[in-house]
């Protein structure tokens, strides 16, 4: 277990491949790569069959190119933003907050106009690109399909009435026009 | 004469000496059985054996090792899963 060796972590809380970076110190050894980089029990590492020419105490960064030319992948993981607590509110407090929540306007304006950009949106992207887009653009198109029939359907039931209201105009204007044949 | 639902098979049956001298049945109910190794059936460390009810309870991170295959294998089945990858 020299430095530059392709590890295995096997237990704890951290699993993934590692490198090691120092010569042991009784039974600890420190690594970086797709674990966290710190001082690890030898027990816990499962050498691999790779080895990388890395310094000992090697940047992060460092090993990180060194793994990607072995076709090992690390990911880097970014902090959470960890925002205030909500705190709960009781009493008159509580009230005083649900008082606010009814007086400020609805969520229904804003759920109202958000259709209508999406629609503006996709609206504004041309046809090329919607065939590129692979889930959004299918959603598109199952949603303009749907509109295409929601009219057409209108259009069927506005249709039956239009000719039922001619036709009675009609049947009553053939007999004048008979009579006056007639006549 | 206990309950109908007490004379089930559901709760573990304890018969309890009074002060006064008398015995009483209590009747409990069964424990869940101490959680297993998926590989070799060994039993596990660091996972509770309470009710449905009692876990609810229970924070999430103390509910199995924090370990790949925590609270499924133990700990050396773990190992030769990690080392088989
Ligand atoms: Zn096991």
């Amino acid at each position: 277990m020299d430095v530059g060796q392709v590890c295995r972590k096997i237990a704890g809380r951290d699993t993934g491949i590692c490198v090691i970076l120092s010569k042991p110190e009784g039974s600890l050894v420190l690594v970086d790569g797709q674990v966290r980089r710190k001082k690890v029990n030898l027990r816990h590492l499962w050498a691999l069959e790779q080895k990388l020419e890395l310094a000992e105490n090697a940047d992060h960064e460092a090993v990180v190119a060194a793994l990607k030319g072995i076709n090992i992948l690390v990911k880097e993981k970014t902090a959470k933003s960890v925002g205030a607590k909500p705190v709960r509110q009781r009493g008159k407090a509580k009230a005083k907050a649900q008082a606010a929540e009814t007086s400020a306007p609805k969520k229904g304006k804003t759920k109202a106009g958000k259709p209508a950009t999406k629609k503006a949106a996709a609206a504004s992207v041309p046809a090329e690109q919607k065939d590129a887009d692979n889930k959004g653009a299918g959603t598109a198109v199952k949603k303009d399909a749907k509109k295409v029939a929601e009219e057409k359907a209108q259009v069927a039931a506005k249709q039956p009435e239009a000719t039922m209201a001619a036709e009675p105009s009609a049947a009553p204007a053939a007999p004048e026009a008979a009579a006056e044949k007639t006549a | 004469m206990p309950t109908r639902a007490q004379r089930s098979g559901h709760y573990r049956k304890t018969k309890v000496r009074l002060p006064g001298g008398s015995t009483e049945t209590h009747y409990t109910p069964h424990r869940p059985k101490q959680a297993t190794c998926g590989t070799c059936g060994a039993k596990l460390h660091g996972v509770p054996r309470a009710l449905p009810a009692e876990i609810k309870r229970i924070a999430k991170s103390s509910l199995r090792p924090t370990r790949a295959y925590g609270g499924t294998l133990c700990s050396k089945c773990s190992r030769e899963a990690l080392k088989a990858l």
